[in-house]
């Protein structure tokens, strides 16, 4: 017979730790499952990291403590909670959960256990991968690498080239010998700067590459490796495996529990209790979309209540107060109040709902007020819970929105402006939900993503490509019609092959291209979302070829229509066919007479490679003009807290034309993907801000293909030196000693100054410009011009 | 070009500005006859000389302006154009305050000092003017410090190839055309640098060599002539970097020297009056 526990509670995170800890505090017998150390994702990072408590206002209802601090007093403080409640640890990792009559049979490293209720907190990391050799359970062999500096003139293996594996061999080359062990010759899946960072590293000797083998067996000292000759011994005093993470789904999976989709993104649904479709089983924290410490911890103390009978009012209860405060009566109706009222809601879980009115702002407007214009760069989602909203198209005709329904659905989705005006109607409440809670619902709740996209489709469709489509063929286009994305680089169509479908570009843009009569590859145009491509190939029955080839210049997103849907189309709709034909015509020509200037081509690369065409706005410095003062760096350190945004000496250069490092506050920003407090934003006039909630994870950092965000400290204040104050320019570049509390930075157009980009405004010579991605091929051109 | 700089700020406003000044000065100094002559101790004198100090101090100013990083109405830019036109003026507006009397003495030593400022501030707005574009010529895209890395590289590649050979003449064929990497200022700014490859040399010493060797040594000339011309590009860049900088190291002592000389002539004048 094997023990049996009131509670399991698997993962001891915060959510896991708020938990048992409660469990504890109320006499439960249970127990805590933790296979490696108590919060081990805390433990994983790096020393003296300060972690942050946000969101500040949610109250932390738990019996283990938490607040802002470095990460050993936060270890300490749950180390010492544990120990005077008394909680029962158990390390070991537990491989399966299963459900038998009315308790859970729990398997872990030493054996089985059983208990009536599991609360499940294991985060979203995932397990490491190991290699599953002999000897990678050793001493020296480790998974994660929290102290670079803590090796010293060691001699050490690194295996794999993710981005994980690459940023901790050149972390570890200042002070020891190391070796990167790559099972290919090339790093495909490292990010760009890594990548780079790595060869360069390679070619200077600083890190030896060990291509095409793998790893055999791992001994004290010497790990053996498989390679092209055969077996090789490698001096290894110690080994870094990064090769990535077993994602813990497949895990939740087995316990019994569903998710919405097969997404990747996806998060399994919970009741407002946090259990899940199996009954007794409780999910709490990241794994259910919660990635914050505080409301994880508050999440396993709120089911333990509820375990013992007690009734608990949600911790957010008092933010829901907050964002509901401003309707008359009692706030818990006028949640239902809402909720009934929405239908594209219905499908939330009341947790996801809950989070989504914290998240969103109630408008009470006075008819025909403003809500939004076209052409703004506000990107939030909007909803009618009473009343109505008009929306005035560029064309002059108006619809109206009706209570229940919802719109600013393409700036979330596409990232460009508003495509029309919208104003209140009479006696209308609106809500209105910011982007990213919006992508993370559209990312777990299916049947809101199947409404979204179907609208989107038929929007997209119906304003900007094919306006005079029959609305009833248009509703069964959008059945047939399927989504589908392409990473940067990813060809559409290829110049010459069969075309048979037509590609909508929803979001991104794509890259134009033919070959010349040297068999390259020249540009010749690329299109922003909004617009078609590769129809040319489908006017007629018969199987035409590309007349060019579409490559994605940047992550896109497209919906396909099959070659018959589309003849289809131009049959039923004959307006439609003659805009599509004339557009045809207007390509070909552009095909024949722009596809032969190579200049044109190279400019078009450049911008297409540069990640141009997603810029809103990008500093460029004339290198004719540029006397190389370092003024406009250190302009942006004197105003930004001492760390300069922009790199003026890196960045590529066309044609005398350099692009700094510096944030071009792109379309489609992906630094803003994956940013637990939300704290990146874009404001009404597009630039892409970083606001004080950042909690100093570096997520952007790591997202951003630009290299153009960094961690900033506070810096030490410097002593003012006569010589360098009349000879230097001020304060450089991002040096100084770090210190204090990390957060993310990068360049925020000098919107607190009022008056234009520092940088900008401090060059000497008029090189330095901010202007938007036209205006530099307008600039790239005249240069073009004095050239010849 | 189309894009505004330092020197043609909106259409040269500084420029006509200064121009239009000067003409007024010097139309009002040709009307005035006083007593004696003119001289700076004329009432003319008093308020040329007033006008000179105020824009002696105001281009003084521009120290500041420039490390003003919070400043709203202005560009650096505009105050750079005007920086330099209303140093211009400058020149001609202390002979006019003065009467055109110049001596051996502390007020003639003021304008001197002022002279060699305005002069240095010439030349460097010269050397930004017609040197800014020659940097990313040298660097051919890059940095200097890829530049640096390049050579560098080149260097190891070479060391090993001649490491590995049994015979020397190879050896012998890189020393003789090869310069070693050294930076000196010499070499760097005062132009005795490094030259492109000399290929007749090059050929003549290939030529020499056994003919079992000779494609081996062609191929190490070839990077040898690769890395003399990245060192010429890098002395090159080196050299205007160092033109674009070493004006101010004039410019900003002299100024400070042209204050306290000025200082001295305004209290000795008033001191003696």
């Amino acid at each position: 017979m094997s023990e049996h526990f009131d509670v399991a509670v698997i993962g001891s995170g915060p959510g896991g730790l708020g938990a048992a800890a409660n469990a504890a505090f109320h006499k439960l017998s249970h127990v805590l499952f933790e296979k490696k150390e108590i919060a081990n994702t805390i433990f994983d990072y790096q020393l003296r990291k300060h972690v942050m408590a946000e969101p500040g206002k949610l109250p932390l209802r738990a019996k283990v403590s938490f607040e802002a601090g470095t990460r050993e007093a936060i270890l300490d403080s749950w180390n010492t909670s544990l120990k005077e409640l008394g909680v029962n640890v158990r390390k070991g990792e537990v491989s399966a959960i299963k459900k038998e009559g009315d308790k859970f049979v729990i398997t872990y490293g030493e054996g089985q256990v059983t208990a009536t209720n599991v609360v499940l907190a294991i985060g979203c990391q995932g397990t490491p991968r190991k290699p599953g050799v002999p000897g990678d359970g050793l001493d020296h062999v480790g998974y994660t690498l929290a102290d670079p500096d803590a090796f010293e003139d060691e001699d050490i293996l690194v295996v794999g080239v993710g981005d994980a594996a690459i940023e901790n061999a050149l972390a570890l080359v200042a002070k020891n010998r190391v070796s990167i062990l790559n099972r290919e010759d090339s790093f495909p899946r490292a990010k760009e700067a890594n990548g780079a960072a790595l060869t360069r590293a390679i070619q200077e000797d600083k890190i030896r590459h060990i291509i095409n083998s793998n790893l055999n067996r791992i001994e004290h000292g010497i790990t053996y490796i498989d390679g092209p000759e055969g077996e090789v011994a490698v001096k290894a005093d110690r080994v870094i495996v990064r090769i990535g993470a077993v994602l813990p789904r497949r895990f939740v999976e087995g316990c019994g529990v569903e998710f919405p989709n097969a997404d990747m993104n996806s998060v399994p649904v919970v009741s407002e209790r946090y259990e899940s479709n199996v009954p007794g089983l409780f999910i709490v924290g990241a794994l259910i979309g919660y990635p914050l410490i505080k409301q994880a911890i508050n999440q396993g103390h709120e089911v333990i209540e509820h375990l013992m009978g007690n009734q608990v009012v949600p911790a957010d209860q008092v933010l829901i107060e907050e964002a509901l405060g401003s309707l008359p009566g009692d706030v818990n109706e006028n949640l239902k109040m809402v909720r009934n009222s929405l239908p594209l809601f219905q499908h939330l879980s009341e947790p996801q709902f809950r989070e989504l009115i914290i998240d969103s702002t109630l408008h009470k407007p006075k008819a025909g007020e403003i809500l939004f214009e076209r052409n703004d760069y506000t990107d939030t989602f909007w909803s009618v819970i009473r009343g109505s909203a008009e929306i005035d198209l560029p064309d002059g005709g108006k619809f109206v929105v009706p209570a229940g329904g919802y719109f600013g659905e393409m700036g979330l989705l596409s990232g460009r402006r508003r495509s029309a005006t919208v104003l209140a109607g009479k006696d209308s409440l609106f809500l209105e939900t910011p982007r990213n809670q919006m992508l993370k619902l559209n990312n777990s709740v299916e049947a809101l993503k199947r409404a979204l996209d179907e609208r989107f489709m038929r929007n997209a469709l119906e304003s900007s490509v094919f306006p005079d489509i029959d609305p009833e063929f248009l509703t069964s286009l959008v059945h047939r019609a399927k989504m589908r994305s392409f990473k940067k680089g990813e060809v559409l169509a290829r110049e010459g092959e069969e075309g048979d479908v037509l590609y909508v570009i929803r979001k991104g843009s794509v890259k134009l291209s033919r070959k010349n009569k040297g068999g390259m590859d020249v540009a010749f145009n690329y299109l922003p979302a909004g617009h078609y491509v590769g129809e040319m190939a489908l006017l007629s029955e018969e199987p035409l070829p590309r007349s060019a080839t579409v490559t994605a210049a940047v992550p896109c997103e497209t919906i396909i229509i099959e070659k018959q849907d589309f003849l289809e189309l131009l049959r039923e709709n004959p307006e439609v066919r003659k805009r599509v034909v004339a557009l045809a015509e207007e390509r070909r020509v552009q095909n024949l007479t722009e596809a032969r200037d190579e200049y044109t081509g190279e400019m078009l690369d450049f911008v297409v490679q540069q990640g141009l065409t997603d810029a809103e706005n990008v500093l460029l410095i004339d290198s004719d003009l540029c006397v190389g003062c370092d003024n406009c760096e250190a302009a942006c350190a004197a105003t930004h807290g001492g760390y300069s945004r922009l790199d003026r000496k890196g960045g590529k250069n066309l044609n005398a034309l350099q692009i700094p490092v510096s944030c071009r506050h792109c379309e489609n920003p992906l630094c803003m993907v994956d940013c637990p407090p939300d704290a990146l934003m874009r404001n009404p006039d597009g630039e892409v801000v970083i606001q004080d909630s950042c909690i100093g994870c570096g997520n952007c950092v790591r997202n951003c293909p630009y290299g153009v965000i960094q961690m900033v400290y506070e810096k030490p204040q410097k002593g003012f030196g006569l010589f360098s104050w009349l000879f230097s320019a001020g304060e450089g570049g991002a040096s100084g000693k770090k210190s204090g509390v990390g957060k993310a930075g990068k360049c925020d157009m000098c919107q607190n100054l009022g008056s234009g980009p520092a940088c900008v405004r401090a060059c000497p010579t008029g090189a330095a410009m901010r202007v938007n991605p036209s205006k530099m091929l307008q600039i790239l051109s005249e240069k073009k011009g004095a050239a010849a | 070009m189309s894009q505004e700089t330092f020197i043609n700020y909106r259409q040269y406003r500084w420029f006509w500005i200064t121009l239009a000044a000067l003409v007024a000065l010097t139309v009002v100094y040709l009307c005035d006859s006083p007593l004696g002559g003119p001289s700076g101790g004329t009432v003319l004198g008093y308020t040329y000389g007033g006008i000179a100090t105020a824009g002696i101090l105001y281009l003084m100013w521009f120290g500041i302006r420039k490390r003003s990083y919070y400043a709203k109405h202005t560009t650096l830019k505009g105050c750079l154009a005007a920086h330099i036109w209303v140093g211009i003026a400058l020149l001609f507006i202390v002979p006019l305050h003065s009467g055109f009397s110049f001596g051996l003495n502390v007020h003639t030593l003021a304008y001197v000092l002022m002279v060699f400022v305005i002069g240095s501030g010439i030349w460097g707005a010269l050397n930004y003017a017609t040197l800014a574009d020659e940097i990313q010529a040298h660097r051919g895209g890059g940095t200097s410090k890829a530049l640096i890395e390049q050579i560098d590289s080149i260097s190891r590649e070479l060391e090993k190839a001649l490491s590995g050979q049994k015979s020397d003449s190879l050896t012998k064929l890189v020393r003789s055309v090869d310069v070693p990497f050294e930076p000196s200022f010499s070499r760097y700014v005062a132009g005795k640098g490094v030259h492109p490859l000399d290929s007749r040399k090059a050929g003549a010493l290939l030529s020499d060599l056994p003919s079992s060797e000779r494609e081996e040594g062609a191929s190490l000339v070839g990077l040898v002539s690769k890395k003399l011309a990245l060192m010429k590009q890098l002395q090159d860049d080196v050299a205007t970097m160092f033109w674009l900088k070493v004006w101010l190291y004039v410019h900003v002592p002299v100024s400070i020297a042209l204050v306290a000389c000025v200082t001295v002539h305004i209290f000795s004048v008033f001191y003696l009056w």
